[in-house]
């Protein structure tokens, strides 16, 4: 049965679903009877989530207008 | 409209026209890159949204026809933000990595003080102001190498081989960043979000 500890370095694999088919195996036997990793797996997976889910920024027209004027000056 | 290939021949002829249409194609994401990367401070982000075209058109000619040009430009502004921030470097301080966990000590499962779980869901989240100012300190604090890992995979939405090209570093150098920033953040936001 793998440990919490051993679990932690393998989690960002877990959730892009990035990793070998048998270690997922073991990762999911173990959070079946683990509370405490449910836990932690959904708060690093919420994480990434907000990460995608900031806002985009983007550049003003006077500045778009800036590296244009800058470029065509050579 | 005009082939990207195309765009790149009359740009490396010095067409600043051809070049401005190449820009219009990749100046969103690179200023959102360098805008995430330079968490906090504008200033810096529009000095490397310009710095990246302007050095990307002085190296055009040096460009190679094989290569993908997006990545390339990543490649600049991430060398650019990175030239910006190399005093940061160092490791992230992860709580988590760096003490021994209650199961494995003395076979108890009942970590649950550990970690308390965040009751809203990401979307919820992810419009809430404190929340949005919370993730820019968090990325402040990152290390600029795992900043510009993290950044670059969860934020602008590459995948871990394109990550690794922009960087010239091996997919598994790219995974355990991203683990480690990852967890960084996960810290961080969890005085937020818990």
């Amino acid at each position: 049965m793998m440990k919490c500890r051993e679990l932690l370095k393998h989690l960002s694999d877990y959730i892009d679903r990035d990793m070998d088919a048998s270690i997922c195996r073991h990762i999911d036997s173990h959070v079946k009877g683990c509370k405490p990793c449910i836990t932690f797996i959904n708060t690093l997976r919420k994480t990434k989530g907000i990460l995608q889910r900031q806002p985009k920024a983007v550049p003003s027209k006077k500045l778009r207008s800036e590296l244009r004027r800058r470029l065509s000056q050579g | 409209m005009e082939s990207e290939s195309d765009l790149i021949i009359k740009s490396k002829q010095g067409n600043s026209d051809a070049f401005s249409s190449l820009i219009s194609r990749y100046e969103d994401k690179i200023f959102n890159l360098a805008h995430k990367v330079c968490a906090g401070m504008p200033a810096e982000a529009e000095d490397v949204y310009q710095e990246t075209f302007l050095t990307a058109f002085k190296k055009l000619p040096h460009f190679r026809a094989d290569s993908n040009l997006g990545t390339w430009l990543y490649r600049i502004a991430s060398n650019l933000c990175w030239m910006r921030f190399r005093k940061t470097r160092g490791e992230p301080v992860v709580p988590i990595l760096d003490r021994t966990h209650p199961h494995d000590e003395d076979g108890n499962s009942d970590h649950s003080p550990l970690w308390r779980d965040w009751s809203d869901g990401p979307e919820e989240l992810a419009r809430k102001k404190a929340l949005r100012e919370a993730v820019e300190a968090a990325l402040g604090d990152l290390p600029i190498d795992y900043r510009l890992i993290v950044v670059l995979r969860d934020i602008q939405g590459l995948s871990n081989e394109e990550t690794a090209q922009v960087m010239k570093l091996s997919v598994a150098a790219v995974k355990s960043r991203l683990h480690r920033g990852r967890l960084f953040l996960r810290d961080r936001l969890d005085k937020v979000a818990a």
